[in-house]
């Protein structure tokens, strides 16, 4: 099929729910040429709506640049399928940082109250932190340790988590070290995961006062410690 | 990504006859260039580094190679999957891989998987070359389990307890296992491979590429059993086959060398232009089946020397007469006084607090092994006729049950969408859900068993379902909606057959009805009189 076909005409993709649409879609991702340029001016024109299994079958082929058109397109639906943005957010590449931090950027101006943009938030913020900018590091720590919705904070905390690396150890261990004693288990819970990742994070979990944290969490603080041990 | 960003220095590795550069693959290329094997030694600095700094085919490929994947559904979080070759684990290997989860936090979890293996979800690429060197210190391997390389080795999960047994699988899967991942073993193989070992009389494996399975000598009744094989077994999107005769019959000790042998002519003959068309099958297709033999018996004798039995001609006839059993429940093992429990673990997900109380379970009741099975639950081994009561009051063993309904029993799920960018539908949760909503119907006088894929690509297997059930996407309504074809009639008894196609997207909103209907008519389900 990769061979016989020519071209691959986003106009001729079988709708969705059409018996031919898998076959025709791994054609797509096998063709062993394709001009992705048909393809993004497509979704830009609003001709082609991206379904995940499309994206699928493209992803191979994004590079930055076409993942950030791709991701301009969905940050400007309001209504877009979150599953999609995956796919799109995983490359890394200054135009796709740029398009979160405004996006992001337009949230915190919003009303907080608004759960819709919460819930946008909680999308992108872990993607920022993908991008591995040392820039970001303040944004996501703010919005980690600040009285924000907990789904906003939580996504904040996966964004320094997929990062890790990235970022300044000893601010990143005096951010963790605040959160071990937040009042959500979750949040503390995954402080204490990510500062045992850190050099220096098994001396901050082994100096805390076990005894005023949860039980549960302080079990947690223990096994991580004892797997520093092993 | 960048593709000029790689700091990964790529040379080729390979001479063997293949198509030129200009002709291969985007992933043949890849594998040219540099063998994932290779990037051992710098794992730490690599990740060290971050994902940013590798280049999209060592991303994405090569680090397969050492059974990391990178996930496009959870980008940073990357999935590790292991080699338990007969499905064999220990209480400590298990432990330990309940830390790395645990430390995931809600990201982290563990699959068990068709080919009676583990998968672990939610790690950063910062935890690998710490949790691949305490693998290695536990006797664990994560090496070449994903991608074109031979898979997880199965076996007969209840090898060495099984009152049925004929042969005890493990010894052999141990050693096919050690051939192939030795220094000269396969390391670029046309597509990924698929090996297993049948050792009881419901070792139904000719879903496999390779199987071995137990079968008498063909011309000395009093010799012990060996082997008849059988070859070209696969699924996918484009084609499904059971695994046919080759017409070879092996003892025990040459199925290290033929099964390397015979990858060693799939390596240089299996095609390397059409990634659709190069499973093993094909190649025995393009060949035909006796020049196929034929040919695999010349590489064996090659490898095997001139002084080593040659393979024996062989009618194809074996012991393998039944669909495989569930193996849950407490069973007596062939062993006096002792005990093999399974327990049905829901759509084979496990989370690091069940790993620890179940490596917990193996040490306090057995002898601190445990066995994953095909059908994706756990046994716990070795117990005692007089410590069974107490385990059987554990609290885990209210959420991973003994006897678990009819049609969980034996229910079978790929991953889903939650992790899988193909799948069209959530199988795993679709498939829990759909299934209590059922068990709640309706009383059914014997297990049924349902293989649940998300997508054409098959890794649910629905073909071997007595209900196999597919993802794909409907109109209802109006609307386009997440649904399942319903495939029927799968066997995996004497007279095997795949299931086929019975009902075209159903949308999963009407799935528990329409299957209802299908367990009443055909499979002997009564309604439940309603509370």
């Amino acid at each position: 099929m990769t061979a016989a076909r020519a071209s691959w005409d986003p106009r001729t993709l079988p709708a969705s729910g059409s018996p031919e649409r898998w076959p025709w879609l791994q054609g797509l991702r096998r063709a062993r040429h394709l001009d992705l340029e048909p393809w993004l001016q497509a979704v830009e024109a609003g001709s082609l709506q991206p379904a995940p299994d499309l994206l699928a079958a493209l992803a191979e082929r994004l590079d930055g640049p076409a993942a950030a058109r791709l991701l301009a397109w969905w940050l400007a639906q309001p209504a877009a399928d979150p599953a999609l943005l995956a796919v799109i957010g995983r490359h890394r590449h200054p135009r796709c940082r740029a398009l979160l931090r405004q996006a992001l950027a337009a949230s915190a101006a919003g009303p907080a109250a608004v759960s819709a943009v919460g819930a946008r938030a909680a999308l992108l913020l872990p993607l920022l932190g993908h991008q591995r900018h040392l820039d970001d590091f303040p944004l996501l720590r703010d919005q980690a340790l600040a009285p924000l919705p907990l789904q906003q904070r939580r996504a904040a905390l996966e964004g320094l988590a997929v990062g890790l690396g990235a970022w300044p150890s000893l601010p990143l261990r005096q951010a963790l070290g605040a959160l071990v004693g937040d009042l959500d288990r979750g949040l503390a819970a995954t402080a204490v995961d990510l500062l045992a990742r850190l050099p220096g994070g098994a001396r901050d979990l082994a100096a805390l006062d076990r005894g005023r944290l949860a039980p549960e969490l302080a079990r947690r603080v223990e096994r991580r410690l004892a797997a520093r041990r092993s | 990504m960048n593709s000029t960003d790689t700091s990964v220095d790529t040379a080729p590795t390979s001479d063997r006859s293949a198509p030129p550069p200009a002709e291969l693959s985007k992933v043949e290329r890849a594998k040219a260039e540099l063998c994932g094997l290779d990037l051992a030694p710098r794992l730490a600095e690599l990740a060290a580094a971050g994902w940013e700094s590798l280049d999209e085919a060592t991303l994405t490929i090569r680090l397969k190679w050492l059974g990391i994947f990178f996930r496009p559904v959870t980008p940073g979080r990357f999935m590790v999957r292991l080699r338990l070759p007969n499905g064999v684990i220990a209480a400590e290997q298990l432990e330990l891989l309940a830390d790395a989860v645990d430390r995931c936090g809600e990201h982290g979890s563990a699959d068990i998987t068709t080919r009676q293996n583990l998968q672990l979800r939610g790690l950063l690429l910062e935890d690998m070359p710490p949790l691949l060197a305490a693998m290695e210190r536990v006797g664990l391997t994560s090496r070449q389990s994903g991608h074109d390389n031979p898979r997880n080795i199965t076996g007969n999960p209840l090898a060495g307890l099984d009152p049925e047994e004929l042969i005890d699988t493990r010894p052999l899967v141990d050693a096919i296992q050690a051939r192939l991942l030795a220094d000269d073993g396969p390391r670029n193989l046309p597509r990924k491979f698929n090996v297993a070992v049948g050792g009881a009389p419901d070792s139904f494996l000719l879903h496999n590429d390779l199987a071995f399975l137990p079968a008498p000598h063909p011309q000395d009744p009093a010799a012990p059993l060996g082997f008849t094989v059988m070859v070209g077994g696969f699924f996918s999107a484009q084609r499904n086959e059971l695994a046919v005769p080759l017409g070879l019959w092996l003892r025990h000790e040459q199925l290290p060398d033929f099964t390397l042998a015979l990858l060693r002519h799939y390596d240089a003959h299996g095609n390397r232009a059409q990634r659709n068309r190069s499973r093993l099958m094909y190649l025995v297709d393009g060949l035909g089946l006796a020049a196929y033999r034929d040919a695999v018996v010349a590489a064996y004798r090659e490898l095997a020397g001139p002084s080593a039995p040659a393979p024996l001609p062989h009618d194809g006839r074996h012991l393998v007469v039944r669909a495989p059993r569930d193996g849950l429940g407490i069973q007596a093992q062939k062993q006096a006084g002792l005990h093999w429990v399974g327990l049905h673990v829901p759509m084979g997900r496990l989370d690091a607090a069940a790993m620890l109380e179940l490596a917990r379970l193996a040490r306090v009741y057995g002898s601190g092994e445990l066995r994953l099975t095909e059908a994706q639950n756990v046994l716990i081994v070795n117990v005692p006729s007089d410590r069974l009561a107490a385990l059987e009051a554990e609290p885990l063993l209210e959420r991973f049950r003994l006897e678990p309904g009819a049609l969980q029993a034996e229910a079978v799920s790929c991953t889903g969408s939650r992790y899988c960018s193909f799948a069209l539908i959530p199988t795993k949760r679709t498939a829990q859900a759909v299934i209590d909503e059922l068990e709640r119907r309706l009383e059914l006088p014997e297990a049924v068993r349902s293989h649940w894929t998300g997508c054409p690509n098959a890794c649910g297997q629905p073909y071997m379902g007595q209900i196999g059930l597919m993802g794909a996407k409907a109109r209802h309504d109006g609307q386009m909606v997440e649904a399942a074809k319903i495939f029927l009639g799968g066997r995996l008894d004497h007279d095997p057959q795949l299931a086929a196609l019975h009902e075209k997207a159903v949308p999963l909103s009407e799935l528990p009805d329409v299957l209802e209907g299908l367990l009443v008519e055909r499979f002997g389900a009564r309604r439940r009189a309603a509370p």
